[in-house]
């Protein structure tokens, strides 16, 4: 039985492809159409999916959609009415928006692909995150909570998830919060107050927090107000979550908080600390106040559900399990033994489960839901030997990415090996000789965290290496750490944790070992912490070899890895977007599956 | 055309930007949605193998231009906004259901000759308060007028007669000018929506506001359905 799920609508569309219970395919718009959380319908990725899978779309059982259209259009009505009579471009915009497409969501879904309605499912936004969050956990049964900027209706949802006794999937939602109370929107509010793209650069704002100290958490407890019963409320008189058009804050919020960021500079610097202005450190003691403010009240939210869920078990999902630093305090916390997020928590994510969910409660006996991440597109698989000693990088040179230095007369050499333990060997090489690798290996993760396949690599201990990195290949601010991935042999000797098991997808971050910290000083933040990737072998054998073969001459079984994606653009999704980003930036090196490509200088 | 241009972005430059200084950032952010859009389609091309070595290669580098060109119009739009900006987002479509390699490079050599009409006008209207966009157009006008020549020369060796290339040129000028004209249709018809939605803003919006704020008080419960449902299911 073969279902489709379908995400799209807002922002991060996907498909995800499942034939009895196993995901064969899941993959996002954003990487076959170059446009960082694209939001349109999916049909690059369903084309890939479809071509890759060779299956044509009359074979696909059922298609489903992560979200009620008619319940989220209630929501957007009813938001842009309450503001009566101030919200006349809400309201015509809005109406226009939906009236005129989204709110036809199924219909869209069966013209374009030429696929029967009667045979396209949908469900709610929040049971498609839960279902996302549990199916593939590997419980018998689970709390799941479920906290993003906003779904039809709700923005936090507690629910109680078991297999019956048939095997098929419960999910009781036991509570709901409802917009326009959200954490993830006040979040996104403060990102937009600190200068930064609210709904994108939320982990800029998580970065910049490491810098301050949480000070004015008073203030802004006067926003988001914790209730006894666990939940919380948002005074709207400081957001503008029900007239966007306004932008996130009002004035009361600017006569609370002052000035939003605008374009003063940010100097902080990840690797040391540095003297900054106050107006910095103020933005940054925000930021960290925030960042706390928010972890408190989803810790509430994780005792109140112990107490009515009860359960050993926390399955995480939305926007807001993307915070790394929120899920080291739920960790710490200890309310829950065992937790478990998802490989994309977000909206991408939920096509994967709505679609597993489907299959469940046609066919319960086909339950083998555990996944791992590597989900996404192969590539091409082209030998572009011939292609690479056919460049001329010097035409180039006038056209580098912003902060990379153009040099003359550089050269192309490339080398293609029998096999991957071959071309590790040569890459470790380079390597170890303090070059920086794009790597382009098999197929690509699903989610937006690149692990080991569409990754950038480089040792972990080089901070110049690592400014090179920030200035010259992935044009981003100093402040903004970088993380590594490690052995599962190694990873308790580096970082400061109990166990591996929370630490495979880059979803939480550690503190690092104080006596292991100068050989891994390029990927720790300034607070201590990184964002680790343990690799196990038996999640990607040959990205655990590179690892490894890595630690044979350096001692140390780590690489900083970063994703493969030039500023403001997805990560890299053929050979030949990676080889145009290995042009345009001061990449030293390029694996493409088992050939290598570097560049020589006279 | 060409006068009409210079109206028009006279008018812009001149009367618009003035008044609305935001709309020169959403300009360059839509110059570089397109630099973008382009270069999207020639990785199509440039994915096809059965094109020649030198073909490709002369794709590649032409990729790699435009990606810079999309690059200097979000600086742009950066330098002269207060806010963080957002990339405008196209829905992408192959322009041609076949994919034929002959009619996407011919759609982008019609691009970039149009592209660099609109930024030669373009130019010669920025005073010195638009020194930053003057600069970045000037530079890109200079690679695009090479663009023009590539486009060309890429589409006569696939040996086609000059009278072919003619015959396909304005072909896909008449599709271009359809797209615009649907462009402007789709405007005229969200204004009026927008007026005649105004209007009823005002008129039906004052008996259900109550409502609608009554909605939004209640803040825990549950008000999301937690099954399966198809259309025109209850």
């Amino acid at each position: 039985m073969y279902v489709l799920g379908l995400s799209f609508g807002y922002h991060d569309s996907s498909a995800c492809l499942v034939k009895d219970g196993i995901i064969q395919y899941a993959i996002a718009e954003e990487r076959q159409t170059q446009q960082k959380h694209d939001a349109n319908f999916p049909i690059f990725a369903v084309e890939k999916i479809l071509k890759e899978t060779r299956i044509s779309i009359s074979e696909i059982d059922q298609i489903v959609f992560h979200e009620d259209p008619f319940n989220k259009f209630t929501r957007i009505l009813t938001s842009s009415i309450s503001n009566f009579p101030f919200s006349r471009k809400e309201f015509s915009n809005s109406a226009k928006a939906w009236m005129g497409k989204k709110l036809w969501a199924l219909n869209e879904i069966s013209k374009k692909l030429h696929f029967p309605i009667d045979k396209i499912s949908y469900l709610n936004h929040h049971y498609s995150h839960a279902a996302t969050a549990f199916m593939g956990a590997g419980y018998k049964e689970s709390a799941v909570l479920v906290i993003d900027a906003v779904g039809d209706w709700a923005s936090s949802a507690l629910y109680k998830a078991e297999f019956d006794k048939d095997g098929k999937a419960q999910l009781n939602c036991h509570t709901e919060v409802s917009f326009p109370h959200s954490l993830g929107l006040l979040y996104s509010a403060f990102t937009g107050y600190l200068g930064f793209l609210p709904n994108d650069s939320e982990c800029t704002t998580m970065a910049l927090a490491g810098f301050g100290k949480p000070i004015y958490k008073d203030k802004i407890e006067k926003i988001l107000k914790h209730h006894e019963d666990g939940t919380y409320s948002i005074d709207q008189r400081y957001v503008h979550f029900t007239d966007f058009y306004k932008g996130p804050v009002s004035k009361e919020f600017i006569k609370e908080f002052g000035p939003p960021r605008g374009k003063l500079k940010i100097s902080f610097d990840s690797f040391e600390i540095k003297q900054v202005s106050k107006e910095e450190q103020y933005y940054a003691d925000i930021a960290a106040s925030i960042q706390s403010v928010l972890e408190d009240a989803v810790l509430n939210l994780v005792r109140k559900i112990k107490t009515e869920v009860g359960s050993e078990n926390l399955c995480l999902a939305g926007g807001v399990a993307l915070n790394c630093v929120l899920n080291k305090a739920i960790i710490e916390s200890k309310i829950y033994p065992n937790l478990y997020i998802p490989i994309d928590p977000g909206d991408g994510g939920t096509s994967v489960g709505s679609a597993l969910l489907y299959i469940n409660q046609m066919n319960p006996e086909l339950s083998n839901y555990k996944y791992q991440a590597y989900l996404g597109s192969e590539g091409s698989g082209e030998d572009l030997t011939e292609f690479v000693e056919g460049v001329n990088p010097d035409n180039h040179l006038p056209f580098l990415i912003h902060g990379a230095k153009s040099k003359s007369g550089v050269k192309w050499k490339s080398e293609k090996f029998e096999n991957f333990s071959k071309t590790n060997a040569a890459a470790v090489k380079l390597l170890n000789d303090g070059k920086i690798v794009g790597r382009f290996f098999s197929r690509a993760e699903f989610g937006p965290r690149a692990l080991g396949n569409r990754s950038i690599l480089m040792k972990t201990g080089d901070r110049e290496l690592a400014i090179k990195l920030s200035k010259r290949i992935k044009h981003r601010a100093l402040y903004r750490p970088y993380a590594f991935s490690v052995t599962e042999d190694q990873a308790l000797e580096l970082l400061d944790i109990e166990s591996t098991q929370n630490y495979k997808w880059m979803q939480v971050s550690a503190l690092v070992r104080s006596e292991k910290k100068s050989e891994v000083k390029a990927c720790v933040h300034i607070d201590g912490t990184t964002r680790p990737q343990v690799c196990h072998k038996e999640d990607n054998p040959e990205y655990y070899d590179l690892l490894k073969q890595f630690g044979e001459v350096s001692g140390i079984e780590a690489l900083l890895n970063t994703s493969f994606n030039p500023k403001g653009y997805p990560i890299v999704s053929t050979e030949l977007e990676a080889l145009v980003m290995f042009a345009r930036t001061e990449l030293d090196a390029l694996i493409l599956n088992n050939t290598l490509i570097w560049k020589v200088y006279d | 055309m060409r006068i009409v241009q210079n109206i028009k972005v006279f008018f812009v430059t001149r009367i618009l930007w003035k008044i609305k200084p935001d709309l020169i950032v959403q300009s360059a952010l839509n110059f570089s949605a397109t630099e973008a859009d382009g270069v999207w389609h020639l990785y199509r091309v440039l994915e096809n193998q059965n094109l020649s070595l030198e073909k490709r290669i002369m794709i590649f580098d032409q990729i790699i231009e435009e990606a810079k060109h999309a690059d200097m119009f979000m600086e742009v739009a950066n330098e002269y906004s207060n806010l963080p900006v957002r990339a405008t987002h196209y829905e992408r479509e192959r322009i041609f259901p076949d994919e034929e390699v002959q009619n996407i490079l011919y759609f982008v050599g019609v691009g970039e000759l149009d592209a660099t009409h609109k930024f030669e006008v373009l130019k010669s209207h920025l005073g010195p308060e638009y020194q930053f966009l003057k600069s970045r157009v000037g530079k890109i006008l200079a690679d695009e007028e090479k663009h023009v020549d590539l486009s060309h020369l890429l589409n006569k060796s696939s040996g086609e007669t000059e009278e072919q290339y003619k015959k396909r040129t304005v072909l896909i000028r008449l599709n271009r000018f359809k797209e615009e004209w649907m462009r402007q249709a789709r405007h005229i018809v969200n204004n009026i929506s927008s007026f005649i939605l105004g209007a009823v803003y005002f008129i039906c919006v004052p008996f259900f506001f109550l409502f609608a704020k009554n909605r939004l008080k209640k803040r825990v419960g549950i008000f999301s359905m937690n099954h399966f449902k198809k259309l025109g299911d209850k």
